[in-house]
């Protein structure tokens, strides 16, 4: 392909003045004449029977409009995946965790409506909770809900090529263990939402979220509203990164409270509440068992995982498989065995975040990669080149990989990390570790069965000529989706930036399954490359109709129109123009007729020029069951290395610097890859050495504040530097594909790494505080347990092939 | 008493804002509900993200821990009063040209906070500009292009 | 989250102040910078109303007035003249982070309050909030334990001294008495050969509640110590003050002060919470005690 104008610029993002200048709205800025709002009532208890719930006092408090709680609720069930709809509004039997809702409150003032919590009689006859996933998988443990026996809520058990073969044939073997605890998103705006129902029965929901459409099904099955009749819009969002990727009950509870009300109703979040609400990543236990031939090749893969789900299913059975089939790649894996349960708890509910159920496996997968190499005596980088895919390649899985530029990030990181001068540094006390990962750049399939577009993206010039209207449903959340569909267009069509004017999230002008998975580049770059084109097209028709010449005839150069054999009297169009513009002091002029001229020209024509975009992905992946979960037309990867030190006297740990190379196969806007790879190596970071969510035993979330719930700060941040690397995806819009999410895969790995390159021992939990690595240095140091440490896992009970736990101690 | 309101005079960007207020109302909630300067923003309400920093006597505070009776008397500055639409502050310029803003939402107290160290201490060390920001949380950035753009509008801002 | 109905006074003067707290039929309490009482009145009121039956983080009845001391310029003010050094209470943590004169002998003053929080919360939080909350982490506290600060308490019925380990009680509890003002921390004059420094340690670098942390005074006499002093923030439930006499007479050379910071950690009562282990807390307050003394040495010699 020829070079770009726009793409692969450096382009400022079209939203960003206004941002800095605050004046961006979120949810929570707007106010509407005549609002109320609304609190919610939630569980005090991780698991309890409602006995009974008595609003009347609350009902009659003076400011207070209305309260619902389960009687005045539909109780049809919702969820993520239609195969697990386990959520109502309200739960009309029993509680599951601290946080529940139970009722809500619309009044006139917000003080009210809290005030009126505490005037809501609920009688609770308290169950016992279970908080821990292999305590939950016990038989006899509390059943969280009737339906999932054991508490297992979704379970794979997956083989690919023949591991027991391949096992044979291995002449070493690594294993060992990895867990996590519960993250949360930390995204820095909480949810908000505002309702609107109006005299014609017409529903219209603002809202922080990812994903206006996947939010507007949800209203409409459970609200029992015209799926057409229901309208949500997302205002400018501060972050999402995965939880917010689903419809909430706030999201219903508002929603219902302005159908009853008749008056607009905004509900916001709490920092706490969004920590009860969580929708954030899994608890994972995962154990794995790599083997390989002496000379390095990789030969299988066997890998466990038990991951706690808490109380609902959200994203977690799509999470479930991903923790497995995110494996098949970025290596040459042959054979490759996974079992996967997902365990529910009397916690809060866990659904997909950045990098959606691969974090904690790749982690563990690279980890293991350097044991091996370690074992081989092989440079961890070289033993990583000897087995990497290339292009063109399937995994074992099924997944095809495209494009995959993994050769050259690694390459690159090792070459501007300074990785073979890493002996030196390791002398001061610096520790160097190196690590791959991959992601899919948009899943494969919607989370409801449908044959439906992706996305659709309508491209409308304006009647009076000039600029271009990009009309599209996809959700901008601060990864700048907007100016990338904005520089699509532009490129397409040869204006400048500056011409295009963006409208997003907002289900009236066109379906966009919404911002997960890493998909809206790829996806929407699609439907808007098409649809622009389309536009174009329709203008070029219409101004060859108008001279009286096939289109063929005209072309397109630097944004405008002529006729390739120089004859056409376009001197005639722009008289039409100019007559049409008296008074106006901007007249066009120069060569050839200039996008408004065309523009114009053609409504003129023919009328409105809408172009149409859209695009769903091929059928991919194998044939058996979840094999959809972990397809996708393309895959983005990334290598990272860093450089840590760590004080052995307290266990601190700092990370110097991250070098990182992602292919993103084009870079669109390159700011903006750059900006998403240091933000995935931040959250990385976060969540391999600070953040934790931790409970009590009563299930009560005892961080739930940015204070004790610890995200990187600015001094926390280590120096970030990255490379791009572009395999020109054939899949992609121009070759490209995802950043949103592959970038955090190598974060955590390459630190666990690094550490063990600086003082000898491995973390087999995260995050790695001060007291775990400092414990963990005791242990060593007196001679104690080898480098996986930590309680034995108990085996899982009733579940498929479990086997004998194979961590080497 | 509590529930009564009393008429304050806020200085807001250079202009007196006149509001009635409770007394256990803070400033964050003057700024954005009764002023509808909603572009100091809510994070935690705690103190604890920096989301709604807000210049007092050219110092950055949390907004949200500032009781609006005891702001009155003292300059308070707010992202609206930084530059206009057609004539951003540099270091506005800075941050969108740098690619600093992602989501955005920390931005406005971000870029208050670089306001107030360039005005203290015009050449900065990263280290020192990092120092400044440990107060303002960043969940998009990893506040790589954030430290960046402020260190160009101190270079800018040195090059006149 | 919302504030619970209260109302506020602003007095002018000492004199003011003291009479608004005085008042017997107003639940009052004083407040400053506001950045430890704004957040607990937001979180225990949002607690109250929205999870009545959990327990409360800080149970009794809210006050009823909040007395801002902001105004009450007699307040402010750091001054060192021949009775040594006296820091007015609603001094922020950004000036005295700031303040060159307490550089060297009263470093660790410095470096406490350079820790605490946040830029933004170390421009409102006072040094007097910071010692009448008394939280056991509190950044200042262990610096002006070991610093051996005298604190002037101020009620209409007069003045009285108490010495800075004598004022903490409890975890937020303190000897003042209902009506009763910090009005002054002073700390005695700092001959040549003293320094001091402060050190915390937690999970990342900002914003930061200390997991452990640590002060020391230490005087020198050509290269002997004459005294020395130790004193330690959430490992006891006060600020934990220690004399390092181990350390009298003897040349702070590393193996004396890895013993020194041995014997007083020795002495720390830590507890097993959600932010640490007793034990983590131990052996971290042994290696905080040995850098606090390796620099408070270092600036007594006139370096760092």
């Amino acid at each position: 392909m020829a070079g770009t104008r726009v793409l692969r610029t450096r382009a400022v993002r079209i939203d960003a003045a206004d941002k800095a200048a605050g004046r961006a709205l979120y949810t929570d800025d707007l106010r509407f004449p005549g609002m109320l709002y609304a609190a919610l009532l939630q569980s005090p208890h991780a698991h309890a029977r409602i006995r009974r719930i008595d609003a009347s006092r609350a009902r009659a408090m003076p400011g207070v409009v209305d309260v619902i709680t389960a009687a005045e609720a539909p109780a049809t069930p919702f969820g993520v995946s239609p195969a697990r709809y386990d959520e109502t509004i309200f739960p009309a039997d029993r509680v599951r965790y601290v946080g529940d809702e139970v009722a809500a409150v619309a009044a006139e003032d917000e003080e009210t409506a809290l005030r009126a919590l505490g005037a809501i009689e609920v009688d609770y006859e308290v169950l016992p909770a279970v908080l821990d996933a292999f305590e939950a998988l016990r038989p006899g443990a509390p059943q969280v809900h009737e339906k999932y026996p054991n508490n297992v809520t979704a379970e794979v058990h997956d083989e690919f090529g023949d591991v027991a073969a391949a096992e044979a044939q291995a002449e070493v073997k690594v294993a060992g263990r990895l867990c996590n605890r519960m993250p949360d998103g930390a995204f820095l705006e909480p949810q908000a939402c505002i309702a609107q129902y109006d005299a014609r029965g017409f529903l219209t929901l603002w809202s922080s979220t990812q994903a206006p459409h996947y939010v507007q099904r949800t209203l409409s099955m459970v609200l029992g509203v015209p799926i057409g009749k229901v309208r949500v819009v997302k205002p400018a969002v501060g972050g999402g990164f995965g939880p917010k990727a689903a419809c909430g009950t706030h999201e219903l509870a508002t929603c219902l409270l302005a159908m009853r009300t008749g008056r607009p109703v905004k509900l916001r979040f709490t920092r706490e509440q969004v920590f009860l609400h969580s929708r954030a990543r899994h608890q994972f236990f995962h154990e794995m068992e790599i083997g390989a031939r002496r000379d390095g090749t990789l030969l299988y893969l066997k890998h466990k995982n038990v991951m706690d789900g808490g109380a609902y299913s959200s994203f977690g059975i799509a999470t479930v498989y991903y923790a497995g089939s995110l494996l098949g790649a970025p290596y040459r894996l042959p054979n490759m065995r996974y079992d996967g349960w997902r365990v529910a708890t009397n916690k809060p509910a866990c659904g997909a975040q950045r990098g959606h159920g691969g974090v904690i496996a790749r982690a563990l997968f690279e980890v293991l990669l350097d044991d091996l190499a370690r074992k081989l005596g092989r440079d961890p980088i070289d033993l990583r080149l000897q087995n990497v895919m290339g292009a063109g390649e399937r995994t074992c899985n099924h997944l095809d990989m495209s494009s995959l530029g993994m050769r050259e990030c690694l390459e690159a990181v090792r070459d501007v990390s300074g990785w073979k001068d890493r002996e030196s540094r390791r002398a001061q006390g610096r520790g160097f570790g190196a690590a791959c990962g991959f992601f899919v750049s948009g899943a494969g399939y919607p989370i409801y069965r449908s044959e439906t577009w992706h996305c659709n993206v309508i491209v409308k010039l304006p009647e009076v000529g000039g600029s271009v209207l990009v009309w599209t449903g996809a959700a901008d959340i601060g990864q700048g989706s907007d100016t990338a569909m904005a520089m699509i267009a532009a490129e397409v069509l040869g204006v400048e930036l500056d011409e295009v004017k963006v409208v997003s999230g907002d289900t009236d002008l066109a379906l966009d399954l919404g911002a997960y998975s890493s998909r809206t580049t790829l996806m929407t770059g699609h439907a808007t490359k098409m649809a622009a084109e389309d536009a174009r097209r329709q203008v070029t028709e219409a101004v060859a109709a108008r001279l009286g010449v096939p289109p063929e005839r005209l072309e397109w150069r630097d944004g405008r129109l002529f006729d390739r054999e120089g004859r056409a009297d376009l001197a005639a169009l722009r008289q039409t123009y100019l007559k049409e513009h008296r008074g106006f002091g901007d007249p066009p002029a120069g060569e050839g007729l200039t996008f408004r001229e065309a523009s114009r020209i053609a409504f003129l024509e023919r009328g409105a020029i809408v172009g149409r975009g859209h695009y769903r992905p091929p059928p991919l992946g194998g044939t058996h069951k979840g094999a959809a979960v972990g397809t996708s037309p393309a895959y983005g990867c990334s290598a990272q290395v860093a450089e840590v030190s760590v004080d052995r006297e307290t266990g601190q740990v700092t990370v110097h610097r991250i070098v990182g190379a992602h292919d993103c196969g084009l870079a669109i806007n390159v700011t903006s890859v750059e900006g998403q790879m240091q933000g995935s190596m931040s959250m990385g970071l976060g969540e391999t050495l600070f953040e934790e969510v931790k409970f009590d035993e009563r299930g009560r979330v005892w961080n739930a504040n940015l204070g004790e719930y610890k995200i990187p700060t600015a001094l926390d941040a280590p120096k970030m530097e990255c490379v791009i690397v572009e395999s020109r995806e054939p899949n992609g819009p121009f070759g490209a594909k995802e950043v949103g999410e592959g970038g955090i895969m190598p974060t955590m790995p390459a630190i666990l790494n690094a550490i063990r390159d600086a003082v000898g021992v491995r973390p087999d939990e995260v995050p790695v505080t001060p007291e775990r690595l400092k414990r963990l240095l005791d242990a060593a140091e007196g001679g104690g347990a080898a480098p996986c440490v930590g309680e034995a896992w108990p085996e899982v009970p009733g579940g498929g092939r479990t086997g004998p736990s194979f961590c080497g101690r | 008493m509590a529930d009564e309101r009393r008429v304050i005079r806020l200085q807001v960007n250079g202009r007196e804002r006149v509001v009635a207020v409770v007394p256990h109302r803070t400033l964050l909630q003057v700024l954005r509900e009764d002023l509808g300067l909603t572009g100091t923003k809510e994070g935690c309400s705690v103190g604890e993200c920096g989301t709604c920093t807000v210049l007092l006597d050219g110092r950055p505070v949390n907004a949200c821990l500032v009781l609006a009776v005891t702001a009155v008397g003292h300059a308070i500055e707010t992202i609206e009063g930084l530059g206009d639409t057609r004539h951003p502050h540099p270091i506005q310029q800075a941050f969108a040209a740098a690619g600093a803003v992602q989501c955005g939402f920390c931005t406005p107290g971000m870029v208050l906070t670089a306001k107030a160290l360039l005005d203290a201490n015009p050449a900065p060390t990263e280290a020192d500009v990092r120092r400044a920001i440990s107060g303002n949380l960043c969940r998009c950035t990893g506040y790589e292009k954030i430290v960046q753009a402020i260190l160009d509008a101190a270079a800018a801002r040195g090059r006149g | 989250m919302l504030l619970p109905p209260f109302d506020v006074v602003e007095p002018e003067s000492l004199a003011a102040a003291l009479e608004a707290l005085a008042d017997p039929g107003v639940r009052s309490r004083p407040v400053a910078g506001g950045t430890d009482v704004l957040p607990d009145l937001k979180r225990e009121y949002d607690r109250r109303l929205r999870f009545p039956a959990l327990p409360a983080f800080r149970p009794g009845p809210f006050p009823e007035r909040l007395v801002s001391l902001l105004r009450v310029s007699e307040l402010r003010g750091v001054r060192v003249d021949t009775g040594g050094t006296t820091c007015g209470p609603l001094t922020t943590m950004s000036e005295l982070a700031a303040d060159d004169r307490l550089a060297g002998a009263l470093g660790a003053l410095a470096d406490g309050a350079a820790s605490v929080g946040s830029p933004q919360v170390r421009n409102r939080a006072t040094l007097g909030g910071n010692l009448c909350n008394a939280r056991p982490c509190a950044d200042t506290a262990p610096a002006v334990v070991a610093l051996e600060g005298v604190l002037t308490l101020t009620s209409r019925g007069g003045r009285r001294e108490v010495a800075a380990r004598a004022f903490f009680v409890g975890p937020g509890q303190t000897v003042l008495a209902p009506g009763e003002l910090l009005t002054e921390v002073r700390f005695p004059p700092q001959p040549a050969g003293c320094g001091s420094a402060a050190m915390k340690l937690g999970v990342r670098r900002a914003y930061e509640i200390a997991i452990v942390s640590a002060a020391a005074w230490v005087a020198l006499e050509g290269e002997r110590v004459r005294a020395a002093r130790v004193a330690f923030g959430s490992a006891a439930p006060i600020p934990l003050g220690v004399e390092a006499a181990d350390l009298v007479g003897k040349v702070p050379d590393e193996a004396a002060l890895r013993a020194a910071a041995r014997a007083a950690a020795a002495q720390t009562r830590p507890i097993d919470d959600f932010r640490a282990s007793a034990a983590y807390r131990r052996q971290a307050a042994e290696v905080l005690a040995f850098r606090v003394l390796e620099r408070a040495v270092a600036r007594a010699r006139g370096a760092a």
